[in-house]
C-alpha cells in the first residue's frame, strides 16, 4: 500500500510534468544533459522539481485560504432550538471554515477544508510558519553541536531536520484520545505492546503518511519517552544516511565557494516561496572555503530588515533545546546576503554553497497528496 | 467471521499490489517508450536511466532505482557513471543500513579505471564508506559532514572490542547533555567502564527519575548503571534483565548492553 502511494505520487509528478511542458521526454533528457553528466554540479531532480513548480504556480495564482475564518453553523431543526441554545452556551455557534477546520461538509465546502495544493499544510489559527519553531514541535534531543568547528557538524543534521519536518506536517497529536495500548499501563505486557504501537505510528510518519498519535501531547513529549526516544534517534540517523550518502548529498559538501549575488538572491527567493507556501524547507549548506563542513537545517520563516533585505530565520538542530522557542520568536539565528553577494549565517559566519535539500520537493509532493487524501477521508469529502 | 475479514483484507492487499505493479509499469513505460520512439543512442539511454534512477531514489523506490542505475552502468558509453555508482552504495544503506563490499569494490574499480579516484570529493567519499563499513581499525577521519557517522561506527566497534578508553575519548562531553538517551547511556557506560564505581553523576538518571515505571530497555540499562555507581555490584540477573528487554525491544544498542558484565 505504501509503495502504491509512492508510485502514485511519482506518476502524478511525471504526468504533471508531461502535461505542463513539452511532451517530448527525450527532448527533456537532452535539456538536462549537463545536469546528469556533471554530478557534482547542480544536481537536480528535474521531473520532481518541475512538478513542484507546476503546483506552486497553481497555488499562488488563486486566492490563498486563510487559517482563521469562522462561519455560523447551519440553523437547527424546528423544535430543537432549546437544545441548540444549551449547546451554544457550551460551544459557540460557529465553526472554523479553514484547512483542517472544525466545520462539517454541510457548513463549509470541502475545497476550503481539504484544499488542493500547498494550503493543505496550513493548520487552523496558525499565522506564521515560525509558530512551528517551538520546543513542543521539536524533537526532545538536539542534533549535537558544542565545541569547535568540527563539532559544529556533529550529529545527523539532515535526518534531524527531515524527521522534524515530517512530524510537523503529518503527525496529529491528541493527548485526550485513548491509544490502543498505554505506555503508562501497570501491566508490563501492555507497555510492551504500546512500544510497538507507537513505533508503528512513527514508521508511518517517516513514510510520509499523515498519522494520528493519540495519548501524546506533541512531538517533544513523544520523542522524549524512553524506548521511543532511541527509536526516533535511530530514524534520524538512518534518514541522514539516505540523504547524505547519495550523490546529491556529496555534491553539496563540495560546494564551498561563495555564491554569486544572483545565485544567492535566487536561492533566497525560492526559500521565501516555500515559506509562503506553508512549508519550513530543509536547506543544506557548506562553510565557505571549507569543503565537507556541511550542515542541514530548517528555515523557520523570513523577515525583511530596515533596508528592505530578506533575512532567513533558521531553525538549527544543533542549538540547545532551551533556545528553540527564542529562535522561533525572535529570528535570532539568521541568514543574510552579504556585501560580496555571498550568504552569511549568524552561527557560522560566511558560507559557501547553499541549496534546497534534494528531498524537499519530492517529500512535499508526497506529503501534500497524502494529507489531502487523509483530510478528505476525515471530513467525509471523499464520498 | 475473522476468516472472512482476513479474506477481504487479502483481496484488498492484492488489489493494491496489482495497482502498484501496474502504476510502476506505466512509469517505466514512459521512459522506455520515449527511448524507443526517438531511436535514441546509448548515450541518450544512459541519461534517461540515470534520471529514472534518481527520481525513483527520491521517492524511496530503492529496488527500482537500483535497477535503473544498474542499467546505466551496464551501457558501454564513455559518460560519467559517478552518480550511478555512488547512489548504488546509498541504496544499499537505505535498504539494509549497511553497504555491500561488492558495491564498494565495483565503485572503486570504476573510479580507479576512470582516474576519478584522484578527485578530492570521490576520494573523501570512498574513504568515508571504507572507514565506516569495512576498515575496523587504524587511523580514521572524523571531520566534517561524514565524520560523525564514521565516529559512531568506530565507537561501536571499539566497545565491541572492549577498548573503552579509546571509545570514550571519541565522545564530546559538552554535547551529551542535550542528546538522546541512547547517546547518554553510551557515555555513562563508557565513563563507568573506564573510571569504575565512583559515585559518578550519570546523564541518563534524569530520565529514570521522570519515568521510574517504564520498562524501556534504556531505563532498565540506566537503572543498572545507577546501581553500579551507588557502589553495588551488578548481579548476573541484573545484566540478564537489561539484555532481555533490549533484545525484546529490538534495540540497536544491544552491543552496548552485552558489555555491562565488564562493569566490575
Amino acid at each position: 500500500m505504501r509503495k502504491a502511494s509512492i508510485v502514485n505520487v511519482l506518476f502524478l509528478a511525471l504526468l504533471l510534468f508531461m502535461s505542463g511542458c513539452d511532451q517530448n521526454m527525450l527532448g527533456a533528457g537532452y535539456a538536462i544533459k549537463n545536469v546528469v553528466a556533471k554530478p557534482f554540479q547542480a544536481i537536480g531532480s528535474y521531473f520532481t522539481d518541475n512538478a513542484y513548480e507546476d503546483i506552486e504556480q497553481k497555488s499562488t495564482s488563486k486566492n490563498s485560504i486563510p487559517t482563521e475564518c469562522w462561519v455560523k453553523r447551519k440553523s437547527v431543526l424546528p423544535g430543537m432550538e432549546g437544545i441548540q441554545n444549551i449547546t451554544d452556551v457550551i460551544r459557540e455557534n460557529v465553526c472554523s471554515c479553514v484547512p483542517w477546520g472544525s466545520c462539517t461538509v454541510d457548513e463549509c465546502p470541502c475545497s476550503r477544508m481539504c484544499p488542493d495544493g500547498f494550503d493543505i499544510f496550513k493548520r487552523p489559527g496558525q499565522k506564521t510558519m515560525s509558530e512551528f519553531t517551538t520546543l513542543e514541535n521539536s524533537l526532545s534531543f538536539s542534533n549535537g553541536g558544542g565545541g569547535g568547528e568540527i563539532e559544529s557538524t556533529q550529529g545527523f543534521c539532515w535526518g534531524h531536520a527531515s524527521v522534524t519536518s515530517q512530524f510537523n506536517r503529518l503527525a496529529f497529536f491528541d493527548k485526550s484520545a485513548k491509544p490502543e495500548y498505554s505506555l503508562n499501563s501497570k501491566d508490563k505486557s501492555e507497555q510492551k505492546k504500546a512500544f510497538e504501537y507507537y513505533k508503528d505510528l512513527i514508521d508511518n510518519v517517516i513514510d510520509n503518511k499523515p498519522t494520528k498519535i493519540p495519548g501524546i501531547k506533541n512531538l517533544n513529549e513523544l520523542s522524549g519517552i524512553p524506548g521511543i526516544e532511541s527509536y526516533m534517534a535511530d530514524k534520524v540517523a538512518h534518514s541522514w544516511g539516505k540523504r547524505a550518502m547519495s550523490t546529491q548529498g556529496l555534491s553539496v559538501g563540495l560546494s564551498s565557494s561563495a555564491m554569486k549575488r544572483s545565485e544567492s538572491e535566487e536561492f533566497f527567493k525560492s526559500i521565501k516561496e516555500k515559506i509562503d507556501n506553508n512549508q519550513q524547507p530543509q536547506i543544506v549548506f557548506t562553510k565557505r572555503n571549507k569543503r565537507m563542513i556541511t550542515h542541514a537545517v530548517l528555515v523557520s520563516d523570513y523577515t525583511v530588515d530596515r533596508n528592505g533585505n530578506t533575512v532567513l530565520c533558521i531553525r538549527d538542530n544543533n542549538i540547545s533545546r532551551r533556545r528553540v522557542n527564542l529562535a522561533g520568536q525572535s529570528c535570532s539565528d539568521k541568514m543574510t546576503i552579504g556585501a560580496d553577494g555571498g550568504i552569511s549565517y549568524s552561527l557560522w559566519g560566511d558560507i559557501g554553497g547553499a541549496e534546497l535539500a534534494f528531498n524537499d520537493n519530492s517529500d512535499a509532493l508526497e506529503q501534500m497528496r497524502n494529507l489531502k487524501e487523509h483530510c478528505d477521508s476525515e471530513k467525509g469529502c471523499d464520498q | 467471521m475473522k476468516f472472512f475479514l482476513l479474506l477481504i483484507l487479502l483481496v484488498f492487499q492484492n488489489t493494491f499490489a496489482n495497482e502498484d505493479t501496474k502504476k510502476l509499469a506505466e512509469v517505466e513505460k514512459i521512459f522506455i517508450e520515449e527511448i524507443k520512439k526517438q531511436n535514441s543512442s546509448d548515450k541518450d539511454k544512459f541519461l534517461l536511466y540515470n534520471l529514472a534512477g534518481r527520481e525513483l531514489y527520491n521517492y524511496k523506490f530503492y529496488e527500482k532505482s537500483k535497477e535503473y542505475f544498474e542499467k546505466a552502468i551496464e551501457l558501454d558509453v564513455p559518460s560519467d557513471k559517478t552518480e550511478a555508482h555512488i547512489n548504488l552504495i546509498a541504496i544499499d544503506y537505505a535498504r539494509s543500513k549497511t553497504v555491500s563490499k561488492k558495491s564498494y569494490d565495483r565503485a572503486v574499480e570504476y573510479f580507479t579505471k576512470s582516474k576519478k579516484i584522484n578527485d578530492e570529493g570521490i576520494k573523501e567519499y570512498l574513504s568515508f564508506i571504507n572507514m565506516s563499513f569495512f576498515k575496523k581499525s587504524g587511523v580514521k577521519n572524523y571531520k566534517g559532514f561524514y565524520g560523525e557517522f564514521t565516529k559512531q561506527s568506530s565507537i561501536k566497534n571499539l566497545i565491541q572490542h572492549e577498548k573503552y578508553k579509546e571509545a570514550l575519548s571519541l565522545m564530546n562531553p559538552q554535547s551529551v547533555k542535550d542528546r538522546d538517551l541512547a547517546t547518554k547511556l553510551r557515555y555513562d557506560f563508557l565513563r563507568s567502564a573506564v573510571l569504575g564505581s565512583k559515585k559518578l553523576e550519570l546523564t541518563c538518571k534524569e530520565k529514570v527519575d521522570a519515568y521510574p515505571h517504564s520498562i524501556a530497555w534504556s531505563i532498565e540499562a540506566c537503572k543498572a548503571l545507577v546501581k553500579y555507581q551507588s557502589g553495588e555490584k551488578l548481579t548476573r540477573k541484573d545484566i540478564q534483565n537489561v539484555e532481555k528487554s533490549a533484545k525484546e525491544q529490538e534495540s540497536s544498542s544491544l552491543y552496548l548492553i552485552k558489555k555491562f558484565g565488564d562493569l566490575k
